[in-house]
This record gives structure tokens, C-alpha cells and sequence, in this order.
């Protein structure tokens, strides 16, 4: 413990630098690819109707239309 | 390029005046063509030689002469009409472009075209424009491709299994980090010292959790996919014919980024408490 | 040692696919390139075991690059390529990339130790590695060019 473990240190470091990088990137490119298919997003906030839906219950377009 | 198409069909009606505004005219052209074509020839990697033997096989069948001076970094392309009446000189630096030899064969086999099937200089650089549109190799099937080449690299040097994971690995990461940074166009130097940097660091796992007993082999193996092989070979291709000045150019671009390798790689060394001899 | 030479050959083939594919080569080199890069290797490796020939390292990957720079031009018109485009990507595996970065980490060393044997130490590994690179470079070079002046008519016009 006299000294620091630099080495292991540094190598942590890189791998989580790493890692941080490639999933940055991998979740950017999904993303990407989210929006050109349904401009939605990965992790979005539902509506209380959304979260609460039971099958059958009537749903806000069908409500509008009849 | 209408120009060419009426210098192929000059009949006795024109008058003299008339027909050397057309032939200047499609010298300029000439040249212009010519000085583009080796700007993405010579930047796509290709020799010297290959470069000088390919304009001036074109310009003998576009019916003209053409000459150049091949610098490291520009091109000085001059064109003359056969009886030396006319020239027109152009000065183009190279196309800065990755390494790609696809490019170049195109390139090569345009040259051929024009010489043995009489491709037309319209033809031709339409042709051309659709060549340099040429869409680089599928950067993920590179990445594993060149983790792989990297890790049979390792194996040649009899590392151990250990060792070729290893390697696979950090190149794995290291030319991941390489294409993103290009991407992002950041110096081409310091690319070298990051990713150097970076993969030697992943490189010596082996040793520091201790498994495996060529650690050492895998350090050493881990940023040899860095080394520019294609630029060395270029340069000293080029200095047998006799271009010392591209040689020399070429030779020092590829001791600077072997440098900034070493450099990263020293640097990852010492962070990892490694030796390198 | 059969075992050996081929496991060289194997390995020499696949780094010479996956450096191949970083300089971008049309998609019929990939395979040209394999087999010349496997045989250049195996060859290399088979002059350098001390019991066979045991030649040093530069007169081997002369011998070796000359091997590579004949097949190259042999092959190349197959795929309708310029020699070059079979016979850099083949030569790649054979490349010293090791004395070249150990020549630089020499280098570097050579300025932080002061004392004269210390300096005088790394300086020498400095030069070593740094002229076997170069000579090493310079021979594959010169041995594989060689078959491209030999076969001039073939190799200049390969793409035709």
C-alpha cells in the first residue's frame, strides 16, 4: 500500500474510457436510427392513458374519430 | 468538353484562327483532368513511377505530351500539344485521402481504357467522377479484420493463446478509437500517440493480472497494426526509380508516425511500469 | 517443423487479409493477396531456422520479397490488378515494425539516461534495430521490385 497501484489504476481508467466511449456511440447510433424510423426516443416519460391501458379500453384517436 | 468533340470533327471549313482556340481550349482541359487524376492517384497511395507511366500513356492517347514534377505534398503537371506550339500548366496538391488501392487499380485500368479501347475524354471523365466516388471498405468488417490480422501477428511471434486474446482485444479498441477519432478528423499524429497509447495499455493485461506466460509478446504485438507499411514501401519504391524528393518526402511522413507510435507506446509502458528492452 | 512452417503460412495468410483491408484493396485482392502473403512468410520463416538455412533476417526477406514480388506479378493479371495492388498488401506481414518502434524507444531512452555506458547502451540499440528495419525495408523492397523490372511487359500492363 506503500504506493499507489499505477498500473492497475491507468488500465481501469482506459477501460472505462473505453467502454464509455463504445456505448456513447452505440446508444448515439440508436438513436439515430429511432428517430429516422418514428421520432421517438429510447427512454421517454408515457402518459398516465399509456401506462395505465388495459386491452379493450378505448383509445384517443378512436375516441376523436367516432 | 465540347471542345473535344469539335476537334475531332474539324472539317476544311474552319478557319485557322478558329481551330487553335479550340485546340487551346481543350489543352486546358487536358490538363486539368490530368492534374486531377494524379492528385487522387498519388493520394490514394499508388508509386511514383505508376503515377508518371499512367498520365503520360493518357496524354498520348488524348494527343498530347505531358510532364510533371511529383512533390511530397503537390503535383506540377504541364501539358503541350505534340508540335510543343502550346502548353498549359497546372499546379495541384494531393488529394489527402486514406490509403485505397481499390481507387487505384480503377484508376490504372481508366489509363488502359483510353489507351487501347479509345475511351473518349468526356467518357473518361465521366468515368473518373464515378471512380473517386468509390466508397471505402465496411469499417466493421476492417475493425475485426484488422483485430484479427493483428492477433495472427501475435500468434507469429509465439505468443501464447492468452497473449493472441489479448491482442485481439486492445486492437479491438485501439482501431475502434482510431476510426472515431478520424472521423472527427483530429491530426493524424496524435491519433497515433492516443491509439499507440491506448492499446498498449490494453495490450499488457496479460501481464499485469498475470495470466499467460508471454505477456511481453502481447505488449510488443498490440500496436503493430499502427505501423505505416504501405508509406515505407512507397517511399523506398520510389527512391529505386529515382523520385528522391517524393522518397524523402514519403519517408519522413512514415518516420514521424512510427515516432508518435513509439511515443505512446513508451508512454504506456511506463504507466504500466513495463520495459521495453 | 511441418506443423511449424504451415501454422506460419496460416497465420502469415490471415494478418496479410486483415492488413490488406486497412489500405482498402479491391475485393479479388483479398484472396491473391492471402496466398502470396502465406507463401512470402513461410518462406521467410523456413531461411531463418538456424538448422535449415539460417540466413539473417535482412538476406531473408530479400529472398522471401523477390518470392512475393514474382507470384504478385504472375497473379495479379488474374484479377485484372497493377502489381502493386497484390504486392504491397502482401508484403505488409513481413514488415519490421518491432525494430522500427524499438529503434524509436531506444532513441528515447538514449536521451533520458546521462552516464556514458548507459547512453552508449541504448544508443546502440538505437542504431541496431534502426538499420535492421531499414535494411530490412530496403531489401524487401529491392527484392520485390525486382520481378516487376524482370516482367515489365506483364506487370505495366496488368490492368489492361
Amino acid at each position: 500500500m506503500a504506493a499507489l497501484n499505477i498500473p492497475l489504476i491507468t488500465w481501469c481508467v482506459i477501460v472505462a474510457a473505453m467502454t464509455v466511449l463504445i456505448t456513447v456511440r452505440l446508444f448515439k447510433n440508436e438513436h439515430r436510427h429511432m428517430q429516422s424510423r418514428h421520432q421517438g426516443h429510447l427512454v421517454e416519460v408515457g402518459s398516465e392513458r399509456e401506462e395505465f391501458f388495459v386491452p379493450g379500453d378505448v383509445l384517443p384517436e378512436h375516441k376523436k374519430r367516432s | 468538353m465540347a471542345a473535344v468533340a469539335c476537334g475531332e470533327t474539324t472539317g476544311e471549313s474552319h478557319d485557322i484562327s478558329d481551330e487553335c482556340r479550340e485546340a487551346s481550349a481543350s489543352l486546358k482541359e487536358i490538363c486539368l483532368f490530368l492534374s486531377e487524376y494524379s492528385a487522387w492517384l498519388l493520394g490514394s497511395g499508388a508509386t511514383s513511377i505508376r503515377l508518371e507511366r499512367n498520365v503520360r500513356r493518357m496524354a498520348k492517347s488524348l494527343d498530347c505530351e505531358a510532364e510533371m514534377t511529383i512533390l511530397p505534398r503537390h503535383i506540377h503537371m504541364t501539358v503541350c500539344s505534340k508540335d510543343r506550339a502550346e502548353s498549359y500548366t497546372y499546379i495541384i496538391a494531393t488529394h489527402p485521402m486514406p490509403i485505397s488501392f481499390e481507387i487505384n487499380t480503377k484508376l490504372s485500368r481508366l489509363s488502359w481504357k483510353m489507351a487501347d479501347e479509345g475511351l473518349g475524354f468526356s467518357e473518361a471523365k465521366t468515368e473518373f467522377r464515378d471512380i473517386i466516388r468509390t466508397p471505402p471498405a465496411n469499417k466493421y468488417l476492417v475493425l475485426v479484420l484488422a483485430s484479427c490480422a493483428n492477433a495472427a501477428f501475435c500468434r507469429l511471434f509465439t505468443g501464447d493463446w492468452a497473449a493472441v486474446g489479448v491482442v485481439f482485444m486492445s486492437t479491438l479498441a485501439g482501431f475502434y478509437l482510431k476510426q472515431v477519432l478520424t472521423e472527427h478528423k483530429v491530426d493524424m499524429r496524435l491519433i497515433f500517440i492516443i491509439c499507440a497509447f491506448v492499446s498498449s495499455v490494453l495490450g499488457s493485461t496479460a501481464g499485469l493480472f498475470s495470466f499467460g506466460h508471454t505477456p511481453d509478446i502481447a505488449v510488443g504485438t498490440s500496436v503493430l497494426y499502427l505501423v505505416p507499411g504501405i508509406p515505407f514501401l512507397n517511399s523506398f519504391s520510389d527512391m529505386l526509380d529515382g523520385h528522391y524528393i517524393c522518397a524523402f518526402g514519403r519517408f519522413v511522413h512514415a518516420v514521424v508516425l512510427t515516432c508518435c507510435l513509439s511515443l505512446g507506446l513508451c508512454g504506456g509502458m511506463m504507466m504500466m511500469n513495463l520495459s521495453m528492452f | 517443423m511441418i506443423l511449424q512452417f504451415l501454422q506460419d503460412a496460416f497465420f502469415a495468410a490471415i494478418a496479410a487479409i486483415g492488413f490488406a483491408a486497412i489500405s482498402n484493396p479491391p475485393k479479388k485482392a483479398y484472396l491473391i493477396c492471402a496466398i502470396i502473403a502465406a507463401a512470402g512468410h513461410s518462406i521467410r520463416f523456413l531461411l531463418m531456422q538456424p538448422d535449415i538455412f539460417g540466413l539473417h533476417i535482412v538476406a531473408a526477406s530479400t529472398i522471401a520479397a523477390f518470392v512475393i514480388g514474382f507470384l504478385a506479378v504472375l497473379l495479379s493479371p488474374f484479377g485484372k490488378m497493377p502489381a502493386e495492388t497484390c504486392l504491397f498488401p502482401s508484403l505488409l506481414p513481413m514488415i519490421p515494425g518491432i525494430y522500427a518502434y524499438k529503434a524509436f524507444g531506444g532513441l528515447i531512452m538514449c536521451l533520458s539516461h546521462s552516464r556514458e555506458a548507459d547512453f552508449d547502451h541504448y544508443f546502440f540499440l538505437f542504431a541496431n534495430n534502426g538499420l535492421t528495419c531499414l535494411f530490412i525495408l530496403l531489401g524487401m523492397v529491392v527484392g520485390a521490385t525486382l520481378p516487376i523490372f524482370f516482367l515489365k511487359n506483364i506487370s505495366f500492363q496488368a490492368t489492361r
